[in-house]
């Protein structure tokens, strides 16, 4: 009671004066897709980012694949020893966990855990790994000229063997006030038009509309509070951003998929970036081109 | 029950015997009906007339004087008469008992009398010292439990020999005393001694709660600037004392707890003040016969007002208004008291932040019966409703965005019925029992959450056997039994944690599951306490063994507690105190779903040492060292634990642990108009769990220091408060990381709490009128809270990448107005 007295008092007081997190401002990462999203043991995960601002900004990935990370996210705190982290081969566009390394954590994990009886912490990694999968945290570092961290991020995947795995949505397609662009049959993170070519008025309010089409949202498994295996469902999210103009809502998600943009009044070509996730470690994204006049 | 205490209590007259006596019983009239015992000092002057150029001696100040707690009761007309000598600086060389009472009370007497100050005999114009007999009269006090009040003539003491040593001073014949209506002084804070089983106490009285500044009239919130507390967020009125967190802290009314004593967790006091006889604040080392909290304690007493005729009373100010009612009966053997109180800041709170609807209700209903000199019968019923509504957006969005709507509601209600009787043999019983109800609401319904509701409904039943026994003169035993139940329920659709293989959204998705809970639980604690009083010691001991039943536990706790105290002066005593005590974890921890119904009671060993001192001019000081161990401290987890069944999920353990440490001052003063007290806490508190070092305790707060300050004449009343608190640890952000799979920032924080808010400041100043219309007595007062718009900084807001921030400022200014006026 008290303490949500304080949280009450805490939520009425609206911060104020801040940067909008929808317009960027200086290097940022908006997006990191994983292929797959979920995947057994054995394959290979690839990772690729959607930077904005970043030329000049020198990334690196790392990932834990100790005993002590994979029993931590099947919540056994008290397992394994040291953390291990280990880079990510990067070639520009993507960076590569090999299935091999995936492989040898997991056979790690259990060679270590060892053969446990029912109800014993090991056991319970085990029961978890296979019901909902264990989860792998990569890490994004993107460093400036000068050495300095400009980016520091993190993604998720799971490692799992079971057979309905969740996979990403399709790359985005929206509108920009009736014109469409997508990133459908294109480049990586490009949303180019599939006709006209967007232009808006400077100033005016731009809709910015998603396709509404999610039926691509899936079903994952889950241990609820009582312990039991549950199905959970993803959802569509949608988060925008630019380097100018303001937007109604950093992200919408259905039915309210919409957004208001309110273009720049200074005429010129700006970003409009697109990201879709399903809350569930899916994503998509893309970046079109609005031209205001 | 009555309070053992010495309260040094100073009183200037003016030059003649008459004036001061009358100043003095006047004084004494005022300063408290509850007293067991209140001193009434009748000067007589045994010896031949004076010549006119000899003058006698006169009272300048003496203390007051109340029996120990536990004392055999005196006949009301009890006096001790005393044969004093006065020197020439007026202070008493030697003093001695001419007619006693008894040993006990002669003891008390005595060495009141050595502390008196007289403006010493003169003779032409000349200092001279003087020998005088003085009568000390002890009354009992005009309260309905007790013996009803009596207009006090002045003793007739007859003239006795006592040769003066200079020229005997003139007999001066009694003169007659009006008895004057209680009126009230503001607000006394007295560091409360010798409670037998406490090792310090600071007692508050109702009728004299109301002028200190920043606490609207409300006598409780004065808590907030005792030693030992430290500065509540928002000005919340929870407390955080020694260390403990707020939940520690307990709120009791006439011995039975209630989650809260403030409409809202941070506005005015449930209950009116007119019906709080007493207030006891317990920083720690409470006595055994309560139980169940950690921390300290907040306990109030309630009682039919000191009222001899009818008398009815309207209260508005800017906030609310309230009406009050007493009616005594059967010569004052009997009476009825209601209140009924109601905020109106929905007519004006929609201007100031729209989209916000919040109202609270209180009322109470008193009746009070003595059926002899035996017997009292007590029966009180309160309660309160508070609303708190939200619709639309509020502030820049967040959890509050357009289309959000939200309440919370909480009512309470209590029936408390108590019986005292004082049984042969010295023997005092107090049985009470109470019924009550709690209900607590809270729905909300946000774009994309869909609808909460959650519904809390709890019933409770206690019983209290207190009784004292009177084995010799140097013993004493306290033997009771106090047990309380609670059978919850709760229904709705209520957020739980979300399932493992669930991953972060980047818009909150609160998973939801209909509950329907029912929880019983189950408190009942046996205590005998002995005291030993062998002057200048004291010494009291005792154990508690509570049974407590909840969730999966079912197991008696042990708590031994003992309090010293030496007398090594007049004016100073030294006390230790170490106990242990026990609280039981919030229902919500145990819950058997989304809690962990096996968390253990949470422990606490509390100790302390100091001294207090009495000074003249009603001056009071105590500083008091603590170190207070806790263990058994339930904390938020998310762990997944084997089980025969198959897996479960924990979301608390009982394995946090904590200590804190520290020392407390506080120095009084009351004398005649003025009042006011300066306390100073240096404290520091820490946290730990298995493989976590010690942490500073979040609302640590490592200097707290509070002025108060009243003066009150010709009717006019002026008061400041002033609080500096150092500010509490926050996490030091030293950058963030993004989370591509929800889009937001999770900060990156130093690994220990190291830095702080900066100190908080506030003044807050008070000014109170009194008015006199025909038969309407009243008061207006200003009340302006955090007069020069301190900062008062509760916290840091970042930015959404924490790449920026900014302070999160306290409360504003908040003045009030309010008029008071009683047709008695």
């Amino acid at each position: 009671m008290k303490r949500v007295l304080i949280v009450l008092f805490l939520i009425g007081c609206g911060p104020s004066g801040f940067d909008p997190p929808t317009i960027v401002m200086g290097p940022r990462v908006l997006s990191i897709v994983s292929e797959p999203v979920e995947a057994a043991p054995g394959a290979d995960f690839t990772f690729r980012p959607m930077l904005a601002q970043a030329e000049g900004v020198e990334l690196t990935w790392a990932i834990d694949l100790s005993t002590r990370a994979l029993a931590a996210s099947a919540g056994q705190y008290q397992l394994g020893e040291t953390a291990a982290a280990i880079e990510l081969e990067w070639d520009g566009e993507r960076a590569l966990l090999s299935g091999g390394a995936t492989q040898a954590a997991i056979d790690a994990l259990f060679a270590e855990l060892g053969e446990a009886p029912p109800g014993a912490p090991e056991a319970v990694v085990r029961e978890v790994y296979e019901t909902v999968g264990l989860t792998l945290v990569v890490n994004l570092v993107g460093r400036d000229a000068e050495g300095a961290i400009v980016i520091d991020a993190f993604k998720r995947v799971v490692l799992t063997p079971r057979a309905d795995v969740t996979t990403n949505p399709p790359a985005p397609r929206f509108a920009i006030g009736g014109t469409w662009v997508s990133a459908r049959g294109g480049e990586p993170f490009v949303c180019a038009p599939e006709s006209d070519a967007p232009v808006v008025s400077a100033g005016s309010v731009v809709i910015l509309s998603p396709e509404p089409d999610e039926t691509w949202i899936e079903t994952f498994p889950s241990i609820d509070i009582e312990g039991r295996t549950v199905q959970g469902t993803e959802d569509a999210y949608y988060s925008w951003f630019s380097t100018a103009g303001a937007f109604s809502f950093a992200t919408t998600r259905p039915p309210d998929r919409d957004v208001e943009w309110t273009a720049p009044e200074e005429p010129g070509t700006y970003p409009l970036w697109l990201v879709v996730r399903d809350g569930h470690l899916g994503g998509s994204a893309c970046r079109a081109e609005v031209t205001v006049h | 029950m009555h309070e053992a205490r010495r309260t040094a209590h100073t009183h200037r007259g003016g030059g003649s015997v008459h004036a001061l006596v009358q100043s003095y019983v006047r004084s004494l009239a005022r300063t408290e009906r509850w007293s067991l015992a209140t001193g009434i000092a009748v000067l007589t002057f045994a010896a031949p007339l004076l010549a006119q150029e000899v003058t006698p001696p006169s009272l300048i100040e003496s203390p007051e004087v109340t029996l120990p707690e536990g004392a055999e009761p005196i006949a009301e007309d009890a006096s001790v008469l005393l044969a004093l000598t006065i020197d020439a600086e007026g202070n008493v060389s030697d003093a001695s008992i001419v007619e006693g009472v008894r040993e006990d009370v002669d003891a008390l007497v005595l060495e009141a009398a050595r502390t008196m100050r007289f403006a010493p005999a003169t003779r032409d114009d000349q200092p001279v010292p003087a020998r005088i007999r003085f009568r000390f009269r002890v009354t009992a006090p005009p309260a309905l439990e007790e013996t009803p009040p009596e207009e006090t003539p002045p003793e007739e003491t007859p003239p006795e020999e006592t040769p003066p040593e200079e020229t005997p001073p003139e007999e001066t014949p009694p003169e007659a005393l009006d008895p004057e209506p209680v009126e009230e002084l503001g607000v006394t804070a007295s560091v409360v001694r010798e409670e037998e089983g406490a090792a310090s106490r600071i007692t508050l009285r109702g009728e004299e709660l109301t002028t200190v500044p920043g606490t609207f009239g409300e006598p409780l919130r004065a808590v907030a600037s005792f030693p030992g507390v430290a500065r509540s967020p928002f000005g919340i009125g929870f407390f955080l004392v020694r260390g403990a967190d707020f939940q520690n802290t307990g709120f009791l009314v006439d011995g039975f707890p209630v989650p809260l004593l403030y409409h809202l967790g941070a506005g005015p006091a449930i209950l009116h003040n007119r019906l709080i006889e007493q207030m006891d604040f317990y920083s720690g080392n409470y006595p055994l016969r309560f139980g169940r909290f950690g921390g300290g304690l907040v306990s109030l007493d309630t009682s039919f007002p000191n009222v001899r005729t009818p008398l009815g009373e309207i209260s508005i100010d800017a906030a609310r208004a309230s009406v009050f009612a007493a009616f005594p009966f059967d010569e004052q053997r009997g009476g009825v008291a209601v209140a009924v109180r109601r905020s109106y800041f929905e007519l004006f709170l929609p201007f100031i932040v729209p989209g916000i609807e919040l109202s609270y209700t209180d009322y109470q209903a008193l009746a009070q019966y003595r059926v002899n000199d035996a017997v009292s019968l007590s029966a009180f019923f309160f309660g309160a409703d508070d609303r708190l509504d939200q619709s639309g957006q509020i502030g820049d969005g967040g959890l509050l965005s357009e289309g959000s709507r939200s309440g919370a509601s909480f009512d309470l209600q209590r029936l408390i019925v108590t019986m005292r009787v004082r049984l042969p043999g010295r023997a005092q019983l107090r049985l009470s029992g109470m019924i009550g109800r709690d209900a607590s609401g809270f729905d909300t319904s946000q774009p994309g959450f869909g609808l909460l509701h959650f519904a809390f409904e709890a019933f409770f039943a206690g019983w209290r056997l207190e009784t004292e026994v009177i084995q010799s003169r140097e013993l004493r035993a306290r033997i009771g039994i106090d047990v309380n139940t609670l059978s919850a329920s709760i229904l709705g659709t209520a957020p739980v944690p979300s399932g493992l293989g669930e991953m972060p959204r980047p818009l909150p998705t609160i998973p939801t599951s209909e509950t329907s809970l029912n929880v019983i639980q189950a408190f009942a604690a046996a205590y005998y306490e002995q005291v030993v009083d062998l002057p200048p010691l004291e010494l009291s001991a005792g154990l508690r063994v509570d049974f407590m039943r909840y969730g999966d536990v079912f197991e008696p706790v042990f708590d031994p507690r003992a309090v010293a105290r030496i007398r090594v002066h007049p004016l100073l005593t030294i006390k230790a105190a170490s106990g242990l005590f026990v609280q039981q974890p919030s229902p919500f921890t145990i819950f058997r779903v989304g809690g962990n119904p096996r968390v253990a009671p949470e422990r606490s060993w509390q100790n302390s040492a100091g001294i207090e001192m009495t000074f003249p001019y009603g001056i009071e000081a105590n500083l008091t060292g603590f170190y207070n161990r806790q263990w058994n401290i339930a904390r938020g987890v998310d762990e997944i634990m084997p089980t025969e069944d198959g897996l479960r999920r924990n979301f608390f353990s009982d394995d946090g642990e904590g200590q804190a440490w520290g020392l407390e001052a506080m120095l009084r003063m009351r004398y005649e108009g003025f009042y006011g007290w300066l306390t100073y806490t240096f404290s520091r508190s820490e946290r730990w769990s298995p493989g976590v070092s010690p942490q500073v305790f979040g609302f640590d707060q490592t200097h707290v220091l509070n002025l108060v300050v009243s003066y009150g004449f010709d009717g006019w009343r002026f008061g400041g408060r002033f609080q500096l608190a150092t500010g509490r640890p926050i996490s030091t952000i030293t950058g963030s990381r993004y989370d591509a799979d929800s889009g937001g920032y999770a900060a990156i924080r130093a690994p220990s709490l190291e830095e702080r808010l900066d100190y908080s400041h506030q003044l807050d100043i008070r000014i109170d009128r009194d008015f006199d219309i025909g038969p309407i007595r009243g008061s207006v007062f200003l009340d302006v809270a955090n007069v020069y718009f301190s900062e008062l900084p509760e916290g840091r807001i970042y930015q959404y990448d924490y790449g920026a921030s900014t302070t999160l400022r306290g409360l504003p200014i908040i003045p009030t107005i309010g008029i008071r006026g009683a047709l008695q």
